[in-house]
């Protein structure tokens, strides 16, 4: 597949109170940027497990996005310091089992910042059309990045 | 009197715990001998493929299989042992998780060899031929497999028994509900459903962990929590069958039960845990950066958190989907 056919799957991960509404105002302000996430709304970013990053890609995902509030907004106090920590794991992780990091985001995205996902939105889907469809067969275990 | 049942163990790619474990049991394991015969255990006795070739189907009552699926020889023996036995127990962490040596899978079966057996890292030696001849005639050894399942990706599996290995009071469970017919047990049901937190005697405060340092570094208190003292311990991840038996001697988790039942991923369990305990008080008003320098002191997190169970990990569970 060339890569100008190459259209990514995402899944985002958007917190109830800032990221989705922030979704929703990029919306409602009709901003243009790629359909490629599917967007699935948590009540909290420290809510998305490991387990649900993993089974994303081992579905068929090609890239997963999790986003919340800004640090220190976080309607539960600390929810999105848990998240940036587990991130972090997760993307050591990834590397170790050869999927490129970079195929896991993180960001912080307000209610007020329609503008702003729209604008990560557009980013991401370009960093991951470059890296290409993610291909969990076999050779890929050999690393994507060890080249 | 009925007639006595007929058991067998079997290893695969095993360091012998599991073997030995058997007869942890002490004199109970006179008590098992009069309930059974044992038909077929490598370890002790000298029987060949022939002699199971030779079995009847179903001739094995309960057969345990421990070991991980290195070679191909250990898959070709399962799945022929499969056919001779009523029912079959994963036994130990490498059969139902993958185990210790699962964490291979992290590399390829090639590079394992040139490791092990080109590099400095061992002693040199020979590189191991696949096949060789002696005045007899050709000789040949099994393949290594490409990476490590489970056992239950390759044949089907009645229970797992997971440990490593598993100790005394599990077998004293579970032997004599495997050998009764009256005894309903489920697949998991030898799996606890409790973390070895939940069974830990240690005192835990509801408190950040700052650091995370290597045991050798710390004076561990016997009375406090380990996690609390800033070691890494797996207990919040793993199966509690062991009844904290480590940590209770000062000795953190290192999750070789896997994890708890229902669970399918230890990993992403401890990252979660691990994720919610450290940090520093007060970390609003500091840097993202600052925040983050903590997760500096987690070192290899792959190899700590799926010490025992990767090849029964989401992201590996994949491999066992394509090969179909």
């Amino acid at each position: 597949m060339s890569s100008e056919d190459f259209e990514p799957e995402i899944i985002a991960f958007l917190c109830n109170w800032c990221s989705y509404a922030g979704a929703d105002l990029a919306g409602v302000s009709r901003e243009q940027y790629p359909p490629n996430a599917l967007n699935i709304k948590v009540m909290c970013s420290s809510r998305v497990s490991p387990e649900h990053v993993f089974e994303s890609f081992h579905e068929g995902a090609d890239a997963v996005l999790i986003s919340g509030c800004h640090p220190g907004d976080c309607h539960y106090i600390d929810g999105n310091y848990k998240t940036m920590r587990k991130a972090e794991l997760m993307k050591k992780m990834l590397d170790d089992f050869g999927i490129n990091p970079q195929r896991l985001r993180l960001e912080w995205v307000s209610s007020a910042e329609g503008g702003k996902f729209a604008k990560v939105m557009e980013e991401f889907t370009e960093e991951i059309k470059e890296l290409g469809p993610l291909d969990l067969n076999g050779t890929s275990l050999e690393g994507e990045n060890d080249e | 009197m009925s007639e006595k049942k007929k058991i067998g163990f079997y290893w695969c790619g095993a360091c012998g715990g599991c073997q030995v474990s058997i007869l942890d049991i002490d004199e109970m394991i006179l008590d098992v001998v009069e309930q059974v015969d044992i038909v077929f255990w490598p370890c002790a006795m000298d029987p060949k493929y022939e002699d199971v070739e030779a079995m009847e189907e179903n001739e094995i009552d309960v057969m345990f299989i421990n070991g991980s699926m290195r070679m191909e020889e250990n898959i070709e023996m399962v799945e022929l042992l499969r056919e001779k036995a009523k029912k079959v127990v994963a036994y130990g962490s490498c059969s139902v998780n993958g185990g210790l040596f699962g964490l291979g899978n992290l590399s390829t079966k090639d590079r394992l060899l040139e490791k092990g057996y080109t590099t400095k890292t061992t002693d040199e030696g020979p590189f191991p031929q696949r096949s060789s001849s002696v005045k007899e005639g050709e000789l040949t050894l099994p393949e290594l497999t490409e990476h490590i399942v489970p056992l239950e990706e390759i044949i089907d599996v009645d229970h797992h028994l997971p440990g490593c290995p598993p100790l005394p009071n599990q077998l004293e469970e579970a032997f004599p509900a495997l050998l009764d017919d009256e005894t309903e047990v489920g697949k998991y049901d030898l799996v606890s459903d409790k973390s070895v937190c939940d069974v830990c005697p240690m005192e835990r405060e509801e408190k950040k962990i700052e650091k995370l340092n290597p045991i050798q570094n710390v004076y561990l208190d016997p009375e406090e929590c380990i996690l609390d003292q800033g070691v890494l311990c797996m207990g919040p991840a793993t199966a509690g069958m062991c009844d904290a038996a480590c940590p209770e001697v000062g000795h953190p988790c290192v999750g070789c039960n896997g994890p708890v039942k229902n669970v399918k991923d230890q990993g992403s369990r401890m990252s979660s845990a691990l994720a919610s305990v450290i940090g520093a008080e007060g970390e609003e008003k500091k840097t993202e950066e600052e925040v983050m320098e903590v997760m500096k002191s987690i070192r290899d997190p792959t190899g700590s958190f799926y010490m025992f169970s990767l090849p029964s990990s989401i992201m590996q569970f994949r491999r066992g989907d394509l090969d179909e």
